[in-house]
């Protein structure tokens, strides 16, 4: 008996904090949106994808909001930097 | 043993000729892809407009260029003002060259006062089946 017990801490103590609100089965983080298959392109001339990255007045939004990858994150505000420059965001 | 070798040699394929003919217009230096854009004055007629791409391209190809693909995304609306202007005829070029070419175009367009902006961009590759600016003919 004191063996499973033992055994029984072991588990809890792997899960972070937050587990303890969450059911067990659902995912913690979202994938990221702009990288695998069928993904779009990044472009500072797709105006369409740049504008969903840019909050009302016109700055960046952060990766921790969006679940952007960070290596897309990279390509994405140095897209909209050169978006800026054209005055076409 | 000496004649088995020496037919081995035999039957050992040539190397094959290159074209230096490529190599011998920029002299040895590799190809880069770019993409230019420019924002003309709103005030200027069409058929100055024409005029003024025609002369940017002269640019390019006199200069070790080659122009591949031009594109005219129209008027637009700025969302914020160029130096007072509200809007602005946008041209796009697509070209292959070289170092030179692009500070030579550049020089040209600092002194023209018709034009308001201009971007360069360096790309690994043209993706020419795309085009966001199209227009919609209906």
């Amino acid at each position: 008996m004191k063996k499973k017990r033992g055994k029984k801490k072991g588990k809890s103590s792997s899960y972070s904090p937050m587990t303890l609100f969450q059911k067990p089965g659902i995912k913690f983080f979202k994938p990221c949106p702009l990288s695998g298959k069928n993904a779009p392109i990044i472009d500072y001339k797709n105006i369409k994808i740049l504008r969903k990255y840019i909050s009302e007045s016109g700055r960046i939004l952060p990766s921790r909001v969006t679940a952007v990858s960070q290596k897309k994150q990279k390509e994405l505000s140095r897209a909209i930097k050169k978006a800026r420059l054209l005055a076409l965001i | 043993m000496y004649i088995g070798i020496f037919n081995c040699i035999k039957l050992l394929p040539l190397p094959k000729k290159v074209d230096y003919s490529i190599k011998r217009i920029n002299r040895g230096k590799k190809m880069n892809c770019y993409e230019h854009t420019i924002i003309a004055k709103q005030d200027l007629p069409e058929t100055q407009g024409k005029k003024l791409i025609e002369k940017y391209q002269k640019i390019i190809n006199e200069n070790s260029g080659k122009v591949i693909k031009t594109e005219e995304w129209g008027l637009r609306n700025f969302v914020r003002s160029i130096k007072n202007n509200r809007k602005g005829f946008y041209y796009h070029i697509k070209f292959e060259g070289i170092g030179k070419t692009v500070s030579e175009l550049e020089r040209n367009e600092n002194i023209d006062d018709k034009l308001l902006r201009f971007l360069t961009v360096k790309v690994k590759k043209h993706d020419l089946n795309i085009n966001y600016f199209e227009k919609k003919e209906s």
